[in-house]
Formats: C-alpha cells, structure tokens, sequence
C-alpha cells in the first residue's frame, strides 16, 4: 500500500513530461501545409485544352510516368503568382536534367499564362488549361504554386504545396524517387 | 433627425444585402434549400483564410468550392455526401468539426483522458491527507 501510494508522486510530473512532449511537436507541424488526401492514389482523370494546340489530358501524364524515365511532375501555376515566377529558374533546371515537367495553368487567362512562359521560362512538354478551376479541385488544390510527384504506376507519390526549391527537392521528392 | 436615421438604416440594409449578395448569386427552390446550403457552407473551412468559413470566404478559392457545393447540393447529394467529397481531396481539415476516425482520436479524446489523469492524480493527492489525519 505504501508503495502505491509513493506511485502516485509521480502522476503530475508525467502528466506535464506527455504534455510537453506533445506540444513541443506541435511547434514544428505546419497546420497551412495541408498533407495531399490523392497521395496513394492514381492521377485522377481529367481533359483540358492544352495552352497551344490540342489537348493535355491525364493519359499522357501517367504514360510519360510509366516510361524510362520512371516519374512526371505537374507543376500548378499561374501568371498572377508571384512564387510562381520564384521557382521558375529550379523548374527550368529540372527540366535540363531530364525531369519530364507538365504544367497545369491554374485560373489564368491563355495570353497572359503565354506572356509569363515567354518571361520566365517554359520547362513544361505541355501546359493544361485549367480556368474555371474545376481539375484543381478533383487533385485537391487550394493554392500555387503546387506541385505533384507521379510515380512510374500513375500513383501520386507526393503533392508540395508552396514554392519548390533545391533543399525542398532534396528533402522529400528524390527520397520518393529512389527504389 | 428621422430623416437622418432612415438614410442611416438605408444605408445599414443596403451592406447588409450586399452582404448577402453571395448567397443570392445562387438560385434555390426553396427557403429549406438555402438555409441547408448556408448551414453546409458555414461548417466548412475555407483553406485560404483558414479560421473562417466557405459562407464568409471571399478567396477564389471559397468562392470555387461554393459552387462546386451548390452543384452538389443541386443534384441531391446530402449534406454527408457533400462532406466525403471534399474530404476527399482536402482531408479532415477541411471540416470544422472533423470525424471521428482514428486518425483524429487524439483529436477529440486527448482532452478528457488529460482531464481524467489529473482528477485522478488530485484524488491520489488527496487521499494521501486524508490518511495522515
């Protein structure tokens, strides 16, 4: 008896180590950077008139994944966004190394989205025209820039919401990338 | 002065109805609809803005997703149907009040059993008096 209550000594003192425990990893999540609900998940289907010509649609997105290379990007952006035009120099460089990079213009006007490429570059094999909205909601987008890793199944391995960067890239899409 | 307070209230029903303006962009069959499409709207997140909610939102996006719940609500999904879509592609954090599922029971249960703990280690406390007298 005399031993359970000694126990009890150490309640509140657990009680706070818990707590402090919890809300000191609480410190480090990021509320506004939402995890992706399609991660896991193929690509889900969608046609969309492409920014030249044609059409860009799903398919050619899973297939170009399924290929060699193994993985496709697709890059939500716009004229109006600033951080747009900040990641557009490591985009162009991605692009060099051979990374295939899709666009999804997002809420934009066709002439201004073609002014914006011919300033800030154009590193995508195609850009989808996306004005009403209506693609980005079924990938669950709720801001630009955002970009999704496709793996070679077609599966979304990754959604990064906000400006991608070199240490960004290195963090969490080329640990997606091996194996 | 009764000049001066009707252009006052004038003015106060004019932003009012402005402010209402958003609802009546929409077109609803009855008065149950609009209160189901308002009462829907208002437990959602907007996740621009992130403390307010799809009724009050002016971000595109709010005003995108407010349409996409009209067309739901439009072609007679209920209000949990329309709840799965968009957690669906936005996760829980889209809802204000989240399921419970075990991915939020920490969420909901964390409280009490923090509660539960120190009742108890207070009790232990107070017995360990009570024994001493």
């Amino acid at each position: 008896m005399v031993q359970f209550r000694k126990g009890w000594r150490f309640l509140p003192g657990l009680v706070f180590v818990l707590l402090g425990l919890i809300l000191w990893r609480g410190l480090f999540l990021h509320p506004q950077q939402l995890p992706s609900m399609k991660v896991g998940q193929t690509i889900p289907a969608f046609k969309l008139p492409e920014l030249e010509k044609g059409e860009f649609n799903s398919s050619q997105l899973y297939s170009t994944a399924k290929s060699i290379n193994g993985y496709a990007l697709l890059n939500v952006w716009a004229s109006w966004c600033d951080a747009c035009a900040q990641e557009q120099a490591f985009m162009m460089t991605l692009a060099k190394q051979g990374i295939p990079i899709f666009g999804l213009n997002y809420k934009d006007e066709v002439e201004h989205a073609k002014i914006w490429l011919n300033t800030w570059g154009n590193p995508y094999r195609a850009v989808g025209v996306d004005g009403d909205g209506e693609v980005a909601i079924e990938l669950g987008v709720y801001g630009t820039p955002e970009t999704f890793l496709i793996g070679p199944t077609g599966k979304i391995l990754y959604r990064h919401p906000g400006l991608l960067t070199a240490e960004i890239w290195k963090m969490y899409f080329e640990p997606k990338m091996r194996g | 002065m009764l000049r001066k307070t009707l252009k006052c209230l004038l003015i106060c029903f004019a932003c009012m109805s402005w402010l209402n303006a958003y609802a009546e962009t929409f077109t609803f069959q009855s008065d149950e609809q609009k209160h189901q499409f308002q009462q829907v709207l208002s437990e959602l997140r907007c996740l621009v803005c992130q403390n307010q909610d799809l009724l009050e939102s002016h971000a595109p996006l709010a005003l995108d997703l407010k349409k996409r719940v009209y067309q739901l609500m439009a072609s007679g999904k209920s209000n949990e149907e329309i709840e799965s879509y968009l957690v669906e592609r936005y996760g829980e954090f889209i809802l204000f009040k989240p399921r419970v599922h075990p991915s939020t029971w920490i969420l909901w249960f964390a409280p009490a059993l923090f509660l539960l703990l120190g009742l108890g280690g207070i009790l232990g406390w107070v017995k360990k008096g009570r024994a001493h007298v």
